[in-house]
């Protein structure tokens, strides 16, 4: 009798290898896109074992891969007549029908699937599952409105239909659908954020989102999610006013004293929405908001109102013109607007405020750059440069400020004192400021004719390549090393441009016109004229630099800066003078005249900017 | 191998033995096309210019590189200025003495004359932009103005209002590039497919492949009727195979929601293709193939030195077969290879009628063909940058400012002045 037990006991397991062996089979015969030898051994299978759902469901996918629709159907009507009321069954006999052409069979199985329970949200599911995997996304959507209507429920399938909208660019359904995520589940407003932000890339989805949005905000004033997506997407939209505003309402409705405006502020400011970030800063210190924050608004503010005065300055100047010339002159910055004095007002009273702060050392930092590089008031700039290196809140500003006290003192002349600020930062600072600090050395050293030991640091740079200073370290090198030879003459064009550093334009003209006629053969001559054309420019005189240009172009037959002179003279009617013929007349010399210059390329793209060309 | 073959198509090129249009006493303007050439590629633009304001420009095949020339004028001089292609002016000696050298027996070399402005479309997809295609790129590079046309107009027969048609990276067969295995979440390949399927639904087609069919049907049509077709990369494969496949569904369940017909392969119809026979689709759509067309196949992606990969311009006789000769002028017979999704053809499956217009020595790699049919010709380039070896989806477009002499390159454009060559009334 245990003989038997065991024997049967055997057999079982032995048919139960067999069928795992022969099933594995079947489906390497199916990965492998060997449909008909699949097909065979699934058909194998289902003989043994005809109720078994992985074969069934194997062999249906091998008939459906074969296009043999036909015995797919057969197999799921046998399937149906043990067990008539499986859905799933029905649902997928619906899917054959669908792929086999017959649409109208489908949808009529469907709707029996459906009527069997039409509030089953499941069931709905389902058939649209089938619609998704024949990519009929549109007749998915209508089963899934469908199904809440059934249901009487207007809250499911969001995701899936918000997907499904978004796939098919309906941007407006798919952005309810979110909404309506938001509405019952505010947690998820990072979420739906994630999710709009899949199409609000393009102007069409952005502005569907937005009247979406609108709507529902002005439907639920007081739903503080909805400010928050609608502010969202107007910053997407660097629509920073309207975003101002939904934060208004944010801040109040969530009274957050302020805190809420002021990371907006912060995060305009970032964006380079200053007018935008001055208004919401001004409104955080108008409601004396969270006393944590205030000090950083007013900074803020100041700093917003600096950077207005920056643009309004850069707007005042002619579009396009120079306000630096070719090679070592420094700009000028000839005007300053009064607003600068506004936001030099601020600092000083943040200072006043809190003297020994952070920000306080912020502010101070901001006034001496502000008096340095917009007011050229090299004593006032020293003072509050001077004053931010003994305070210790802030290292990194410390070295910054000692850096732009030693570039004070050049301006002042007191090179020895610029000296031991450069030399005092050496030992302080870090390896990237380092070589900044090195080449301005190798610069006082260059100024005051110590061209050997210039050149030496300048080397040690110039090998630097991952230095941004080794490109001006090798120019200022070469140009040495050229020039050496000249004698007197390199000196006295080293001490010319410090006066143009300094930003003594008429003096250094003199220099370098002096220079010109003291050492009339010498190479450096070349340069000088250069220089002086571009100081005519810096001193508003337009038609003198253009005289001095042509001067080389015509004059100066052995001059390698002929081609740079011709391009400067199309440049200056261009931008300068506003005279587009004789602009273009000047870029054709270019090419006609230098056909190899490097100059060619930029003249040729000016030409055809000037002629209106699609390029 | 080197090929000769004389070309039955009917374009009869006038020699240039008696030739009306050369005025002794007209100074003339070189643009030579040899290496000295700044800027070859600009070049092509400056004849297509010289055209437009009804001049003719004289192409001297095999002349220094297949050289422009063209009556001398101060404002085509300063134009070429402007554009930064070298010239050369020329008294009416000097370019007697070269049309002489150009004509003479013994020199294979001769002279077309361009004259008829080509009218050229780019078959593109609304959301294709310029840097996505090498001819498109040398188009704008070269400043030589295009029309895009899609679907609709293919299918309404607008093609016949061009003389020139160059196919974009489409994909005939509805696989959407066979992208899927890589791309299939990405979200350009998620709008591609909806917006072709909206398309096909629109234009009445119940699949992308069956719009894709139609289309290729109505491109072979048009050059049955004398339209110039040019192809890069797997526009040209995947044309021929949506060709083949005229009855059969290759496209599985992702790419059409229905599978693919297992027994396809056999159902093709290789009398209906115009270069290639006898292929084997690919139709696994995990990979990145679509046949045997393609050599060497793009899956796995073969390991190729970029140093070492270059094909051969064959040399053709200028005087009996002045096609082929055009198609192929350069500045250089030895050429930088480039990958592409459809690499280069096999030797293998082109059909006899084909003129094969480079290839890689040694090998079985067609680069470059050309063949008629009816009264047009087709031209098919393999690869698909010829101045980025690799090019990989999402990779930045190719700045031709720095390619401005790619013999690669040229190959296309010597595509786009074809058309304008002056040929004989064709019999109706």
């Amino acid at each position: 009798m245990l003989f038997f037990v065991a024997l049967g006991a055997t057999s079982s397991l032995a048919q139960q290898t067999d069928l795992a062996i022969k099933l594995r089979l079947a489906q390497s015969f199916e990965q492998a896109g060997e449909w008909s030898r699949a097909a065979s051994a699934y058909e194998s299978l289902l003989e043994e074992n005809p109720q078994s759902f992985v074969v069934v469901e194997g062999l249906r996918r091998t008939y459906t891969e074969l296009k043999q629709y036909d015995k797919a159907i057969s197999l799921i009507r046998e399937q149906l007549r043990v067990n008539p009321a499986d859905e799933n069954m029905l649902t997928i006999l619906g899917g054959l029908y669908d792929l086999s052409g017959n649409q109208p069979a489908a949808d009529s199985l469907w709707r029996l699937v459906i009527m069997k329970d039409v509030k089953n949200a499941g069931l709905y599911r389902l058939v649209a599952a089938q619609l998704i995997d024949h990519r009929q996304y549109e007749r998915a959507i209508e089963i899934y409105l469908q199904g809440r209507a059934g249901t009487k429920n207007d809250n499911i399938y969001i995701e899936e239909l918000a997907s499904l909208y978004a796939a098919l660019h309906q941007y407006h359904n798919a952005t309810t659908e979110f909404i309506k995520l938001v509405q019952t589940n505010p947690q998820q407003v990072s979420y739906v954020q994630s999710r709009l932000a899949s199409f609000t890339n393009r102007p069409e989805g952005w502005q569907s989102a937005l009247d979406v949005v609108r709507d529902a905000v002005l439907r639920s004033p007081e739903n503080v999610q909805l400010h928050s997506i609608l502010a969202w997407l107007l910053i997407e939209g660097k629509q920073y006013d309207g975003a101002l505003e939904q934060y208004r309402i944010i801040d109040r409705v969530t009274k957050a004293n302020g805190v809420e405006l002021y990371s907006f502020a912060q995060r305009a400011a970032q964006e380079h929405a200053y007018r935008t970030a001055q208004r919401a800063f001004q409104e955080v210190l108008r409601m004396n908001g969270a006393a944590n924050i205030l000090s950083y608004a007013r900074f803020g503010y100041a700093r917003a109102v600096e950077e207005l005065s920056a643009e309004s300055d850069s707007a005042a100047r002619q579009p396009g013109e120079r306000t630096e010339p070719a090679g070592n002159i420094t700009s000028g910055v000839a005007e300053t607007m009064p607003t600068f004095q506004g936001a030099l007002g601020l600092y000083e009273a943040i200072l006043a405020d809190f003297p020994n702060s952070d920000i306080g050392m912020q502010a101070l930092f901001r006034i001496g750059t502000i008096r340095f590089v917009r007011f050229f008031d090299l004593d006032g700039a020293a003072k509050a440069y001077d004053k931010v290196r003994t305070l210790p809140f802030n290292p990194s500003l410390q070295q910054e400020a000692i850096l732009r006290l030693a570039e004070v003192q050049t301006a002042k002349n007191d090179l020895n004192r610029a000296r031991e600020d450069y030399v005092q930062l050496l030992r302080i600072t870090t390896d990237q400021n380092r070589e900044k600090v090195l080449f301005r050395l190798a610069e006082l050293n260059y100024f005051e004719a110590g061209f050997d030991s210039a050149s030496a640091v300048l080397q040690r740079l110039g090998n630097t390549l991952r230095s941004d200073e080794a490109n001006d370290a090798l120019q200022l090198l070469y140009f040495i090393q050229e020039n050496k030879p000249s004698g007197d003459a390199l000196g006295e064009f080293a001490r010319a441009e410090l006066l143009v550093r300094q930003r003594k334009y008429s003096e250094a003209l003199a220099r370098f016109q002096a220079l010109t006629i003291r050492h009339p053969s010498v190479s450096l001559v070349d340069d000088a004229v250069m220089r002086i054309a571009e100081l005519h420019l810096l001193l508003n005189h337009p038609e003198d630099a253009l005289s001095v240009f042509r001067h080389i172009v015509v004059d100066m037959p052995t001059s390698v800066l002929r081609d740079r002179a011709q391009m400067r003279i199309g440049e200056i009617f261009e931008s300068r003078l506003r005279d587009n013929a004789k602009a273009l007349e000047a870029y054709e010399k270019v090419l006609e005249l230098f056909p190899t210059s490097l100059f060619t390329e930029e003249a040729r793209k000016r030409i055809r900017v000037i002629r209106g060309d699609s390029l | 191998m080197r090929t000769l073959r004389m070309t039955c198509f009917g374009l009869a090129l006038l020699l240039l033995a008696g030739w009306p249009g050369v005025v002794l006493g007209q100074a003339k303007l070189l643009i030579a096309m040899d290496p000295k050439q700044t800027d070859h590629l600009k070049a092509y633009g400056v004849a297509f210019w010289v055209l437009q304001r009804n001049g003719e420009v004289d192409w001297l095949l095999n002349y220094r590189g297949g050289s422009f020339m063209a009556d001398y004028s101060e404002i085509l001089a300063r134009e070429c200025r402007i554009r930064g292609i070298s010239f050369e002016p020329l008294g009416a000696g000097e370019s007697a003495s070269i049309y002489a050298e150009v004509q003479r027996d013994d020199n294979n070399m001769d002279v077309v004359r361009l004259e008829k402005v080509p009218r050229i479309a780019v078959y593109a997809p609304p959301n294709f932009k310029p840097w996505d295609d090498a001819v498109t790129l040398a188009l704008e590079y070269a400043e030589i103005p295009y029309t895009k046309i899609w679907d609709e107009q293919v299918l309404s027969g607008k093609l016949a209002e061009y003389d020139w048609l160059h196919l974009h990276h489409e994909d005939f067969t509805g696989q959407y590039g066979k992208f899927y295995a890589n791309y299939r979440f990405a979200q350009w390949y998620i709008d591609q497919q909806l917006l072709y399927e909206k398309e096909a639904k629109r234009l009445g087609f119940k699949k992308v492949s069956e719009e894709k069919k139609a289309v290729a049907r109505a491109i072979k049509e048009y050059i049955g009727n004398g339209g110039f077709m040019f192809a890069m990369c797997s526009a040209t494969d995947s044309y021929d195979i949506a060709l083949a496949a005229e009855s059969p569904d290759i496209c599985d369940v992702m790419f059409d929601g229905d599978p693919a017909d297992p027994g396809a392969q056999a159902k093709l119809d290789f009398s209906k293709t115009l270069a290639f026979e006898n292929f084997k689709l690919d139709m696994n759509p995990m990979r990145y193939e679509y046949s045997d067309i393609d050599i060497p196949a793009s899956e796995p992606p073969p390991f190729r030195d970029a140093n070492t990969d270059y094909f051969t311009l064959f040399e053709f006789s200028a005087k009996y077969d002045p096609v082929p000769t055009m198609l192929s002028q350069d500045h250089v017979s030895i050429v930088k290879g480039f990958m592409g999704q459809t690499t280069a053809f096999r030797k293998g499956a082109i059909k006899r009628t084909v003129i094969v217009l480079a290839q890689r020595e040694g090998t079985e790699e067609v680069k470059y063909l050309h063949g008629n049919f009816g009264r047009g010709t087709f031209t098919w380039y393999a690869g698909h940058d010829p101045e980025d070896y690799q090019h990989a989806v999402g990779d930045p477009p190719t700045d031709l400012s720095l390619h401005k002499n790619s013999p690669g390159y040229r190959l296309i454009l010597n595509n786009v002045l074809f058309p304008a060559a002056k040929k004989k009334q064709q019999k109706t």
